[in-house]
Parts: C-alpha cells; structure tokens; sequence
C-alpha cells in the first residue's frame, strides 16, 4: 500500500506548467531569431498562449473544490466508487 | 486610435527587417525582393488535426461515464483524469505550435544578387545554403495535384551550374510567376558579374 496527499498532483501539474511555458518561449525566440516575427505568426503565438490560459484556468475551475491536502492511499482508494476528498463533504 | 497601432506596425516593419538583415547579412547593395515561405493552405491539415485532438478528450469522458456512471464519484480518478487531460492539451498546443515553426520557418529569400535558404527541421535543427543568381542554370516549377492546381502553389526546383547544390523551394505560391522573375534576375546578374570580370581583366 502506498499513501501521499493529493496535493503532489498538483505539484506535478504545476511543473508540466512550467515545461509549457518554458517550452514555448524557446519556440517564440526561435520566431524571433531567424526574422518570422510577422502579424501571422505573432496571432498564432497569442491564439495558443489564450488557448493554454483557458486550458489551465478550467483546469482548476474544475478542481476547485478538491480538498488538497486528502491522503490518497493506493490501490485501495482507486477501486473504491464513492471515496469523496471535495471540501465540505464527508463522505470519508 | 490609429496613431498608436500605426506606431506599433511601424516597429513591428523596422524590426522585423533589422532582424532579416543580421540573419541574411545583407549587403550594402543588396536589395530583398522576395521572401517566400509555403503555402498557408499546406498547413491547413495540422490545423484539422489539432481540432479533432480538440475533441478526443470529451469522447473519451463520454466512454468513461458510459462504461461506468460511477467512475466521476471517484475523486482521486476524477482529479487525475482533469490533470491527464489538461497535460494533453499543453502537448498538443506545443506540439501544433512547433509544427508550425517547422511549417513557418521554412524561408526562401530572393535578393538581386543571391538566394537563401533556410529550412528547419523541427526545434534544434536548421539547414541554410545559398545560391548566386549568376550561377543558376535551370530553373523548373512544378504544380502536382488538385489542391495545389486549385490554390496556385507548387515546388520550384532550381539547377546551378558549379556547385552540387539544387535549391527546392517547396510548395510556394505563384511558382510560375516566381520562376520567371527568377530567369530575369540571373540574367541581370550574370550580365553584370560577367562585365565586372572583364573590367577586372582588362
């Protein structure tokens, strides 16, 4: 059995985030570098940097009842159909 | 309300040709008549790629909740499906945008005295040769297929005589129109670089 608190999910989706965003400056200097700055690429940078803010907002709208700071405890929570770590409930 | 975008354009022009000329180091004489990249409409299937990757993840949300209502009660499996999910679509946004420097940073710059040209291949990779106009000794367009018939862009296959080096410019539009001008200017050059040469003799 293994247990760790929900937050290192978190934690995870906060650093591939990071890799995003690292990742696609590197691309936008590689733009900017070999002279492609034009009106089309400089719209199709701000149409898929919009695209990841939504992405990344309805992330955590989705999630924003979760309790964090819940114990997961493997495999046994996976299996169960009605383990409930939102906040204000208490199911468990 | 114009002022500033006009401004802004302006910048935009002043910087975007500080930035060509460091890249192709650009002589005094030199003039830049064409920079030519491929067609819009060839990147226009990634593009439909990207919005049917749009949707997978609602399909499968779909499946999931039909092969089993209860999964969503789950809470450790919901959480890891929204974070599994939301880490596919960055993938699939970076991975639209790296293809799209692959698609847009393929540059071919005709000048009065050279081409260059410049190709990338995915993020860390970029090849660029050049050729003199006065060396160019065939020049051929091709237009293969419907869409490229339909849209006007095809490749242009161009032969020197000294070096080993062919030029392709890859699905460009207008490739007859191209080609053309392209023979008018290494004729000019080749007229000049010739009477320099003699000059040079004489």
């Amino acid at each position: 059995m293994f247990t760790f608190p929900l937050y290192i999910l978190l934690i995870l989706f906060i650093l591939a985030i990071l890799g995003f965003f690292i990742m696609y400056f590197v691309v936008l200097y590689h733009i900017v570098k070999n002279a492609s700055l034009t009106k089309a690429s400089a719209l199709v940078s701000i149409i898929l940097a919009l695209c990841a803010i939504i992405c990344i907002f309805f992330t955590f709208y989705l999630l924003r009842d979760v309790s964090w700071k819940s114990k997961i405890t493997l495999p046994d929570d996976v299996w169960s159909s009605n383990n409930s770590f939102f906040e204000g409930d208490n199911t468990l | 309300m114009s002022g500033p975008v006009i401004t802004l354009f302006l910048k935009e022009i002043i910087l975007y040709n500080m930035v060509l000329n460091e890249l192709i180091k650009k002589k005094d004489y030199e003039e830049v008549l064409h920079v030519l990249r491929r067609h819009p409409i060839t990147f226009f299937p990634q593009i439909i790629f990207l919005m049917v990757i749009f949707i997978a993840p609602f399909i499968l949300f779909s499946i999931f909740q039909i092969l089993n209502p209860n999964l969503l009660n789950n809470t450790f499996i919901y959480t890891l499906l929204i974070f599994v999910f939301g880490i596919f679509y960055l993938l699939s946004i970076l991975i639209f945008y790296i293809h799209f420097i692959d698609y847009y940073l393929d540059v071919w710059i005709v000048t009065n005295d050279r081409i260059i040209d410049i190709e990338q291949f995915g993020l860390f990779s970029r090849t660029v040769s050049e050729v003199d106009l006065f060396r160019i000794q065939d020049v051929t367009s091709t237009v293969h297929g419907i869409f490229p018939t339909f849209f006007n862009y095809g490749d242009l296959h161009i032969k020197t005589a000294s070096s080993n080096i062919d030029v392709i410019f890859r699905k460009i539009k207008d490739p007859n129109i191209i080609r053309e001008q392209l023979i008018k200017l290494s004729d000019t050059d080749r007229k000049h670089h010739y009477s320099d040469e003699k000059l040079a003799v004489s």
